[in-house]
C-alpha cells in the first residue's frame, strides 16, 4: 500500500470541498465527480480501499442518524409513513417496470430498470439534509422515514432480483423468508432497546467521557450491522437500528461528538467510490427511453415527496420542499444495476449519475423552488388555499 | 357556617383563593414567606397575613391550623405543599388540598405505596393538567368561548357571543326558538352588565349568552346561534412544557376524534424528550419567539392554535399571528392577568388563565354539601355548580317556584337518573336530584342555606 495515494486523495477531497463550498455547490457532488473523472486512472487497490473506508463512512452516517431517533419517535413516524412507502414502490418501481415493458424490453431488464429507479439515495439525502441544516425540519423527518422504508424494502427487492437473475424464476419462499428476517431484526432491536439499553443509561452516562466508550459504541454498531448482513439484510438498516438502540441510553449527543469526526474523514471516500463504480463500458442503448426514464424518475419522486408529504402531515410548502429533495438515486441503484449485462449497466450508470446530480442541485435549491411553485399554485388554484393566508 | 381556611403560599393562586373565600365570608389566613408579597397581600386583601415560613409547624399553629377546617398549600414548591398538608393533617385539619405541578410528583404519591389518607393529602390539584383539560374541551367545541361539562359529560354549559347571523335576537327568552333540552341561564350585555335572565328578557347582538343543557341538543343550539360548525382537526401547539405535553397526550388519546397534532418547541432537549413520550404528535423544533418561516407555515394551515409557551408576550404575539393567518380557533394561555386587556383589545377572547382555573378547582373542595363540580366563569361574577339535593334540605320535595330561591340564580338542568330535565316553575325537586345551577357569585354562598 502506497500511503502517498491516500494522502493525495485526502488532499483532493479537501481542495474540492473547499472550492465547492466557496461556489455554494454541495461538496458531495465534487466527490462523485472526482470518482467519475478518476475512475479510469485509479488502481484496483485504491478502488477497494475507497470502497472499504467509504463503507465505514456511510455506516457511521446511518448510525449517527439512528442515534437521534429514539424508538418511540421511530414508531411514531412509521405509523404515518407506510402509505407513502407503498406509493413509492408503485410509482417508482411499478410504473418504471411497466414503461420498460411497454417499450419492448425483456422481463428481467424491466425489473432491473424498476429496481434502479426505485430508491432515493439514502447517503446523498442524509448528507444533504445535514449540509443544508434541514435535518431537524418536519420534511427532514419525513424523508428519513421514507428512506428507512426504502431500506427495508430494498433487500427484499435485491433478493428477488438476484434469485430471478440466477434461477430465472421468482421464489415466493425467498421473499417471505427475507421479509420474516426484516421483521425479526426490527423486533429484536426493539426488545434489545427496551429491555437492555434503557437499563444501561446510568452506565453509559457515567463513563461517556472515558476512552473506552467509543469502542463500546462502535462495537454495538458493527455487531448489529453484522447481524443484519448475516441475515442477508441491509447493513445500513442494521447500523441505523444500532443507533436507535443506543439512543435509548439518552447519551446520543455525547456519542455523536466522538463518532462525527471519524465519519467526516471516511464518508467522502464513499461518494468517491460511488462515482468511480459507475460503469460506462459500452455505448448507450435507447437514449430516448433513457431520457424518458430520467424524466419519469424525477417526476415520480416529486409526486411522492409532495403527495406523500401531504399524507404524512406536512404543510404545502413543506411537501413542495420534500418534492424537490428526493430525486437522487445512489448506492442501492448501483447494486441493482450490477446484476445486468454491460449494456444495461451503462444505461443504468448514466441514469444514476444524472439523477444524482440533478437531485443534489434540486435539493440544494428546494426551499426557493418550493416558494415559487407555492405562489404559482396559489394564484392558479386559489380555492385549494382558502384556509392558508400569508402574514 | 364560617370555615377557617389556612392558605400557605400567597402567589396568584393563593391570592385568588383568599379573595374569593373572603368574599364568601370565610375566615382566611394566608402564610407567605416573602415579606414584599406579604406586604402587598395585607394591602390588597381583607385577610390575616402571617409573614413566615409555611414549612414550619410553629408558623402553621400561629396561623390557626388547629382550628382550621381547610388547609390549602399552593406554594411554588410541590414537596413543600405536600409537607404542609401532612402537618395540617397531623394537626387535625379535616380537609387538606395540595397543588402539585409536576405530574410525575402526583403519580409518585401512588408509587410510595401510601394512600392519600396516610400521607395526609385529601385532594391533589395539578394546574397544568387542569389547564390542558380545559383547552381540550375548547378544541372539541370551537364555537364556544367557555365550556364546562357536568353530570359525567351528559350536561354542558356553553358561553358564546351572539352575532348578526343568529336566529334568537328579538325574541323574549320564553319564545326563543332553541331546541328542547337547553336554556339560556346568563347574559353578559355589551356594556359589561351581567344578568340571570327571566322569560321576559331579550338577547341582543353582541351579548355573550350562557346556555346549559343536554349535550345531545347543544350542537343543534349552537347551529341556531352561529349558523356554522367548526371542526378542529389540525392542531398546532406552541410550547412543549407540561401544559403543551399534557394537552398533546390528551388529544392523542381522544377516542372520539382523530386530531393531527403538531407541537412546536424551541428547546431541543425538550423536543427530544417529547419525541420519547408522545406517540402520534409531530414534534417540531422551532424558535417561536422569532416567528420563523416554519411557524408561520405550520400555523397558517392549522384549524386551531394553542399558545402555551409559558410567556404571556410570546403567547400574545403568536395568537395575533394566528388571527392574521386565519386560524379558526385560537386558545392562549394567560399567566398574568394584567395582559387580559391586550387580548380584549386585539379581539382574542379565548384565553385561559392557569391560576384562575387552579383556584376554582380548589374552591370546589371548600364548599359544603354535596357539591360535585364548581366552575367559575371568565367574567368572574358568576359560577356554575353541580350539586346533589340532600334528603334533609329545605328544597327537597318543593316545587321550583315555591322554593324561594334568591334572585340571581337559575337551575339550568336537573339530572334524575337517566332523565335530563330543563325545569319549570312546577317542577318538583326530589332528593338525589343532580342540579346544575347558574348563579351570580355574590349570592352563591346563600345557596348553602337551601341545599345543606
Amino acid at each position: 500500500m502506497d500511503y502517498i495515494y491516500i494522502g493525495i486523495i485526502l488532499l483532493l477531497f479537501f481542495a474540492a470541498n473547499f472550492l465547492f463550498q466557496k461556489i455554494h455547490i454541495p461538496p458531495l457532488l465534487a466527490y462523485i465527480l472526482m470518482g467519475i473523472a478518476l475512475s479510469v486512472v485509479i488502481t484496483e487497490e485504491i478502488y477497494i480501499l475507497a470502497d472499504h473506508i467509504g463503507e465505514i463512512g456511510i455506516m457511521l452516517l446511518f448510525f449517527l442518524l439512528g442515534l437521534h431517533y429514539p424508538l418511540n419517535h421511530l414508531l411514531n413516524i412509521s405509523r404515518r409513513i407506510w402509505q407513502v412507502g407503498t406509493m413509492d414502490v408503485i410509482l417508482n418501481f411499478g410504473v418504471t417496470f411497466l414503461l420498460a415493458q411497454l417499450f419492448g424490453f425483456g422481463l428481467f431488464t424491466s425489473l432491473i430498470m424498476g429496481g434502479v429507479a426505485y430508491a432515493s439515495s439514502s447517503s446523498i439525502t442524509i448528507k444533504m439534509l445535514e449540509d443544508t441544516d434541514r435535518d431537524k425540519t418536519p420534511e427532514g423527518e419525513f424523508k428519513v422515514g421514507l428512506l428507512i422504508f426504502e431500506d427495508i424494502v430494498a433487500p427484499v427487492m435485491v433478493s428477488f432480483l438476484v434469485g430471478f437473475s440466477i434461477e430465472g424464476v421468482i421464489s415466493g419462499e425467498g421473499i417471505i423468508l427475507i421479509t420474516v428476517r426484516v421483521v425479526l431484526l426490527i423486533l429484536a432491536s426493539i426488545l434489545i432497546a427496551v429491555y437492555g439499553f434503557r437499563r444501561l443509561e446510568l452506565f453509559v452516562n457515567r463513563y461517556l467521557a472515558r476512552e473506552f466508550m467509543p469502542l463500546f459504541t462502535l462495537a454495538v454498531a458493527f455487531l448489529i450491522a453484522g447481524l443484519a448482513v448475516y441475515m442477508d439484510l441491509s447493513k445500513l438498516l442494521g447500523v441505523f437500528l444500532a443507533g436507535v438502540i443506543l439512543s435509548e441510553t439518552r447519551a446520543s449527543d455525547g456519542m455523536d461528538s466522538f463518532i462525527e469526526p471519524i465519519k467526516n474523514v471516511t464518508l467522502p471516500f464513499f461518494f468517491f467510490w460511488f462515482g468511480a463504480s459507475i460503469s460506462f463500458e459500452v455505448g448507450i442503448m435507447a437514449p430516448g427511453f433513457l431520457l424518458l426514464l430520467i424524466l419519469w424518475g424525477l417526476i415520480a419522486k416529486m409526486l411522492i415527496g409532495f403527495w406523500g408529504g401531504r399524507i404524512y402531515g406536512l404543510t404545502w410548502k413543506g411537501s413542495l420542499r420534500a418534492a424537490f429533495s428526493l430525486g437522487q438515486r445512489g448506492e442501492f441503484s448501483v447494486v441493482i444495476a450490477a446484476l445486468g449485462d454491460p449494456l444495461l449497466r451503462t444505461f443504468c450508470g448514466i441514469y444514476i449519475v444524472v439523477t444524482a446530480l440533478v437531485g443534489v442541485l434540486n435539493f440544494h435549491r428546494a426551499p426557493e423552488y418550493a416558494e415559487n411553485v407555492f405562489c404559482r399554485l396559489k394564484k392558479t388554484f386559489p380555492g385549494w388555499f382558502a384556509n392558508t393566508k400569508n402574514l | 357556617m364560617v370555615v377557617n381556611v389556612v392558605i400557605v403560599g400567597g402567589g396568584r393562586v393563593g391570592r385568588e383563593l383568599a379573595a374569593n373565600l373572603s368574599e364568601k365570608q370565610q375566615t382566611v389566613v394566608i402564610v407567605e414567606k416573602d415579606p414584599e408579597v406579604a406586604k402587598m397581600l395585607k394591602k390588597k386583601l381583607d385577610v390575616l397575613v402571617v409573614n413566615d415560613d409555611g414549612a414550619n409547624m410553629a408558623t402553621l399553629v400561629k396561623a390557626g391550623i388547629r382550628n382550621a377546617g381547610i388547609c390549602i398549600a399552593v406554594t411554588q414548591i410541590d414537596e413543600l405543599n405536600l409537607m404542609v398538608c401532612m402537618m395540617a393533617d397531623r394537626a387535625g385539619v379535616p380537609t387538606t388540598i395540595a397543588r402539585v405541578r409536576n405530574p410525575e410528583g402526583q403519580s409518585n404519591i401512588a408509587d410510595t405505596g401510601f394512600s392519600k389518607d396516610e400521607i395526609g393529602v385529601d385532594h391533589v390539584i395539578n394546574p397544568e393538567r387542569e389547564l390542558a383539560l380545559e383547552i381540550s374541551k375548547m378544541l372539541h367545541y370551537p364555537e364556544a368561548a367557555e365550556i364546562e361539562y357536568f353530570a359525567g359529560g351528559r350536561v354542558m354549559m356553553v358561553a358564546t357571543t351572539v352575532t348578526e347571523d343568529t336566529e334568537i335576537t328579538g325574541y323574549s327568552l320564553k319564545d326563543v326558538p332553541l331546541p328542547q333540552g337547553c336554556i339560556i341561564v346568563g347574559i353578559k350585555r355589551k356594556d359589561g352588565s351581567f344578568i340571570v335572565p327571566s322569560g321576559e328578557d331579550t338577547v341582543m347582538v353582541g351579548d355573550k349568552v350562557y346556555l346549559i343543557g343536554n349535550v345531545k341538543v347543544m350542537r343543534k343550539a349552537s347551529w341556531i346561534l352561529h349558523h356554522r360548525e367548526t371542526i378542529v382537526k389540525n392542531v398546532v401547539i406552541l410550547g412543549g412544557d407540561t401544559v403543551g405535553f399534557t394537552l398533546a397526550s390528551i388529544l392523542e388519546n381522544n377516542p372520539d376524534r382523530k386530531f393531527k397534532i403538531k407541537l412546536i418547541e424551541k428547546d431541543e432537549n425538550i423536543c427530544k424528550e417529547l419525541n420519547r413520550k408522545l406517540t402520534k404528535t409531530m414534534v417540531l423544533h422551532g424558535n417561536y419567539s422569532e416567528l420563523s418561516y416554519l411557524n408561520a407555515e405550520e400555523i397558517s394551515e392549522a384549524d386551531a392554535l394553542v399558545t402555551v409557551s409559558g410567556d404571556d408576550r410570546t403567547n400574545i404575539v403568536a395568537a395575533i399571528m394566528g388571527e392574521k393567518l386565519g386560524v379558526k380557533k385560537i386558545v392562549a394561555e394567560l399567566t398574568n392577568n394584567e395582559y387580559t386587556y391586550v387580548y380584549d383589545t386585539v379581539g382574542i377572547d379565548n384565553y385561559v388563565n392557569t391560576h384562575l382555573i387552579t383556584a376554582y378547582k380548589i374552591l370546589r373542595f371548600t364548599r359544603k354539601g354535596d357539591v360535585l363540580a364548581l366552575s367559575h366563569l371568565k367574567e368572574q361574577n358568576a359560577e356554575v355548580m353541580e350539586l346533589i339535593v340532600p334528603e334533609s334540605c329545605k328544597a327537597a320535595g318543593a316545587k321550583v317556584k315555591d322554593a324561594n330561591f334568591p334572585k340571581g340564580m337559575l337551575i339550568g338542568t336537573i339530572v334524575r337518573g337517566e332523565e335530563i330535565i330543563v325545569p319549570y316553575g312546577d317542577t318538583v325537586l326530589q332528593p338525589g336530584d343532580n342540579l346544575i345551577i347558574f348563579t351570580l357569585t355574590s349570592i352563591s354562598r346563600k345557596l348553602d342555606t337551601y341545599f345543606c
